[in-house]
């Protein structure tokens, strides 16, 4: 019997009118020691799903469930909160996406972890003798040890202390071994690495492996990204409005995906290597609202593929019959499926394994439509450096003190081309978008200079010469709710670069608004809607139109996609790159998605802890990067088209991601990455590093590089 | 921490100053001379310069000031005309009953306060949660010397079940003390409590959103300990600055209180001093009650750093 049998189980949202199914007929199993992987974008239901079996959601949200859910016998769907109570952190436990926010702030991490163990006395009591203190003694023990097996450094130490005195890799560490403090049979992970660097997660994953392996217990790992399922996971489960639409063994899925949303979305997963070859791939719409009624199936209006019958009927998951096209044959793939446990809900099962690892020919990239290499430097930034004041206060009365605070960004050098698609990568922390803020002139650079074009930017005064300034460099940010006016109509924002730095007034302003809506590919009527009636792709497309409306020269994109699904992802670069090609747009494109910036950037910049430390177009970076700290990053990156092995036991070799102390090294002598660098020698810890050329077009601030 | 203590007592002397000069001017400006109030109406036009002058009161107002503010920072707050003797003493005398009735209406409203808090903000749909805007709306706005009379009527005069005014030490009488102070801490308590159960359901409706609730619930707690263990000691720590800065009008409320109940704590001897133009009495209540609001903020700020241990680590 399997541990976790989940069948027909739907959640619905009871709200004023008729419920509304977030979930809908859910049927799947979990065998002891299996990892299964959930996958799907946002609004897919995932998330809904796992909060219900937890029975948690109904907390925060009017839901019921229906039909069966079953924990080793134990009816999830029936039981009451008391006896779910008793279920929770014993049987099944869980932990979340935004450690920080996930743990209580007030109180110290051990007493966090003990409070688990007291919930199910019983658990410990055995081992522990039957006196109220050694039960104690032996709570602080094991909680002691599990942070100890999360890989804590100092585990003692860390059980007095409060979430906000760790890092968040920390915090999530600390989340595990709350979640293992009773040894639960099933672990349920819900996005938990999202929120982390790619090296972090790359740790993260590796222990949430290592853990469920040495335990045999099993894992549900809910995820957005491919490429993580990719890595870990037994089974993966792919979920689509609230339906399930395909499950399959994880090698089966990648490869040979049945149902057209599953190889949709493996196929928006940008590869790496194919740099600037063609548009990414998308997913025209997008995922239908759950109250919204569709009598078929509900990928059928975005699928490429639908007939009568998909828009009729809706099609139940089934076993998949193995008729792959001839091209499939390679490798006898297609005989090793054994249909019973491949289910997918499609009445037109995809026929075609997904293409291999591309390999890009140099000729191919020669005929790129890229600027030539050696045009003439448009955006040219001489050792800027930015420090930030130790406090608010020293900060806002303009400290010029020149140590002490933290300093962000370190003598940066390098010259952008005109019509260049420069990429910025790096950990958080590393002063990739405090550089590009500085660029678009929204902070003071603390020495250095930076021009644009002819212009002096930290030289630049008067109203006129700035405004000047304004029209040629601008910045799309990240946080589309944040960085559109709440109260002003899409028409307002766009149009309001032009009120503000041109004489354009009027019907032409009007005019040339919805002229912008047009070019970023949204509908003419959203010029009179909120941001709030938006998608995050649309509002993004807004952000990017009011970037564009002056006819600017150089577009800082600040981490542009990064909270968009992976079908938006590819809608929103390749608008970007359409307008470079239109416009002669120069682009600083800032970003932590190593896949998506190898494969539309020109050139890439990799900062490290406020330096750049490696400089080198997109397809040498992949194939040979100069410096060890982009190997690490290329290594973390998950990647479904070419996922990381792992060994029998779980573990690669480990990576050790940037935490409060690596963060922490004196930058002033040696180089700022000897703490993590499996090259380092005694050179390393004394002589920093000058960013130089390696190799023509590369260059790379290391003593001992890979090339 | 120390840093924090320091800038108060530094602001507590800013204040001081403030509180005072506004007062001694104020008082001034007021008609009336407390050497008539003093000598009584039947006074001859020159006993009543005489003592006008032996007071000082005839020299020129800010001449008055200068000596007055002199006195002051060598601790002398000047001679109370009512109590025949320096006013310090007659204040530190009253203050028993005002810290009653103020520590006490505070104790016993945040008492009655979280359980109601936490009640109307765990089950939104509640009988209770739907009650408790107009309820505590109605503890804010009724007036508190009204209520005092009604209860007084009821109690007091219909019923004969508790004293209509008057204090008794506890020190003499533990029993009749608290009899005598039933009737005015209710009335102090149907005010402040009403403020806390409102900020505090405010504050725990938030903090019950609080993704660290799911995690609590996660690892099998009960629903009682995820509020009183998790959210509540979260959600007290708006509430400690509300409760903190709301003092000033506990206080306020304590002396129309005590004129009511003739009650002999600082309320009754602010109003005497008034009615007998008893300058330097008045001036010493204030700065007190300045000097108390003051403390008590700090309090407030220190139990905040305590409670909160992000505010600790800046």
């Amino acid at each position: 019997m399997s541990l976790l049998d989940v069948r027909d189980f739907t959640v619905d949202l009871d709200g004023e009118e008729a419920p509304v199914s977030l979930v809908r007929e859910l049927t799947f199993s979990v065998e002891r020691g299996e990892f299964l992987c959930i996958v799907g974008e946002s609004g897919s239901g995932k998330t809904v799903a796992a909060l219900s079996v937890m029975r948690l959601l109904e907390y925060t949200a009017p839901t019921s469930q229906t039909g069966q859910a079953l924990l080793d016998g134990d009816d999830l769907v029936a039981a009451d909160q008391e006896q779910m109570a008793g279920l929770r952190g014993r049987k099944i436990a869980m932990i979340f996406q935004e450690a920080m926010e996930a743990l209580n702030p007030t109180k110290v991490i051990g007493a966090q972890l003990i409070e688990a163990v007291r919930q199910h006395p019983g658990e410990l009591a055995a081992s522990a003798g039957s006196s109220r203190r050694d039960v104690a003694e032996a709570a602080r023990a094991k909680a002691v040890d599990l942070l100890r097996q999360v890989g804590i450094p100092d585990p003692a130490g860390c059980m007095g202390k409060y979430p906000h005195q760790l890092s968040g890799g920390m915090q999530q560490r600390v989340m595990i071994a709350m979640a293992l403090m009773c040894d639960p049979e099933l672990l349920i992970a819900d996005e938990p690495t999202t929120a982390l660097d790619v090296t972090i997660q790359a740790e993260i994953l590796t222990l949430l492996v290592r853990l469920q392996r040495e335990r045999g217990m099993a894992c549900i790992l809910i995820t957005h990204d491919m490429g993580v399922a990719a890595e870990i996971a037994d089974r993966v489960a792919v979920m689509y409005s609230g339906r399930l639409v395909e499950i399959g063994a994880v090698g089966e899925i990648l490869t040979i995906p049945r149902h057209p949303y599953t190889r949709a979305l493996l196929e928006c997963v940008p590869r790496v290597g194919l740099v600037g070859q063609k548009e990414l791939q998308t997913i025209p719409g997008s995922v239908p609202h759950p109250a919204m009624q569709l009598p078929g199936c509900r990928f059928a209006p975005r699928c490429h593929n639908s007939s009568e019958r998909c828009t009729a009927i809706e099609p139940p998951l089934a076993p998949v019959p193995v008729q792959l096209g001839t091209g499939a044959g390679a490798g006898g793939m297609a005989t090793a499926l054994r249909t019973s446990d491949r289910l997918a809900a499609c009445w037109h099962p995809e026929t075609e394994p997904l293409p291999g690892e591309v390999e890009v020919s140099r000729q191919m990239s020669d005929d790129l439509a890229g600027p030539p290499r050696q045009a003439e430097p448009y955006l040219v930034l001489g050792g800027v450096s930015k420090r930030y004041a130790a406090s608010a206060r020293s900060e806002s009365l303009g400290s010029t003190r020149t140590s002490g605070g933290v300093l962000a960004v370190d003598s940066a050098t390098v010259s952008i081309a005109k019509g260049e698609f420069f990429g910025l990568v790096g950990e958080s922390g590393s002063g990739k978008s405090t550089l590009g803020r500085l660029i678009a002139k929204l902070e003071a650079p603390t020495a250095g200079s930076i021009s644009v074009g002819d212009v002096s930017v930290e030289q630049l005064k008067g109203r006129k010469r700035i405004r000047d300034f304004r029209r040629d460099v601008q910045i799309v940010f990240q946080d589309t709710t944040g960085s559109l006016d709440p109260r002003q109509t899409v028409g307002r924002s766009v149009s309001e670069p032009l009120r503000s730095l041109t004489d354009v007034r009027g019907e032409a302003l009007e005019a040339r608004a919805r002229e912008l809506l047009q070019t970023v590919g949204l509908p003419l009527d959203y010029f009179s809607k909120m941001p709030s009636e938006l998608s995050g792709g649309q509002r993004q497309r807004v952000a990017i139109a009011r970037a564009i409306a002056c006819n600017p020269q150089l577009v800082v994109a600040d981490e542009p996609t990064s909270a968009l699904d992976v079908s938006v992802q590819g809608q929103i670069v390749n608008v970007l790159r359409r307008l470079q090609r239109e416009l002669g747009l120069t682009y600083v494109f800032i970003t932590h998605n190593l896949s998506l910036v190898l494969s539309v950037a020109d050139r890439i910049g990799v900062m490290y802890l406020g330096a750049l430390v490696e400089i080198a177009d997109a397809e040498t970076l992949v194939r040979a990067p100069a410096h060890p700290y982009t190997q690490v990053l290329l290594r973390a990156n998950p990647d479904p088209h070419n996922p990381r092995r792992r060994s029998a036991d779980g573990a690669e070799t480990p990576m050790l991601g940037l935490d409060s102390e690596t963060a922490l090294v004196d930058r002033t002598v040696g180089c700022r990455f000897r703490d993590r660098c499996p090259r380092r020698q005694e050179r390393c810890d004394v002589e920093v590093p000058e960013l130089t050329e390696k190799r023509p077009g590369q260059s790379a601030a290391c003593h001992f590089p890979l090339v | 921490m120390a840093g924090l203590v320091l800038r108060r007592i530094r602001d507590l002397v800013i204040v001081l100053f403030l509180v005072g000069t506004a007062m001694f001017f104020i008082i001034h400006l007021i008609p009336g001379n407390p050497a008539i109030a003093l000598l009584g109406p039947y006074a001859t036009q020159e006993q009543i310069a005489d003592l006008t002058a032996s007071m000082g009161l005839d020299q020129p107002l800010l001449t008055q000031y200068v000596t007055w503010l002199g006195n002051l920072v060598r601790g002398d707050m000047g001679e109370s005309i009512a109590f025949s003797g320096p006013v310090l003493p007659v204040i530190f005398d009253h203050i028993m009953p005002t810290i009653l009735l103020a520590l006490g209406s505070t104790v016993i409203s945040a008492a009655i306060a979280v359980p109601l808090a936490i009640h109307a903000a765990a089950k939104p749909r509640s009988l209770w949660a739907r009650l408790v805007t107009p309820v505590t709306a109605f503890g804010l706005a009724m007036p508190s010397f009204w209520l005092a009379l009604v209860l007084v009527l009821v109690f007091g005069v219909i019923f004969r079940i508790l004293p209509t005014s008057g204090y008794v030490d506890f020190g003499t009488d533990p029993g009749q003390a608290v009899k005598y102070l039933v009737l005015p801490i209710v009335v102090l308590v149907s005010h402040q409590a009403a403020l806390f159960v409102a900020t505090l359901r405010e504050s725990m409706s938030g903090e019950l959103l609080g993704l660290y609730l799911r995690s609590a619930r996660a690892k099998g707690v009960k629903e009682r300990g995820v509020l009183y263990r998790h959210a509540l000691p979260n959600a007290l720590l708006p509430a400690i600055t509300v409760i903190g800065s709301s003092f000033g009008n506990v206080l306020g409320g304590v002396i129309v209180i005590e004129t009511v109940f003739s009650i002999p704590g600082w309320g009754q001897l602010l109003y005497n001093g008034i009615t007998s133009r008893d300058y330097q009495l008045i001036i010493g209540v204030t700065l007190m009650i300045a000097v108390v609001y003051v403390l008590v903020n700090l309090i407030a700020d220190l139990l905040y750093l305590v409670a909160d241990p992000r505010v600790r680590v800046r």
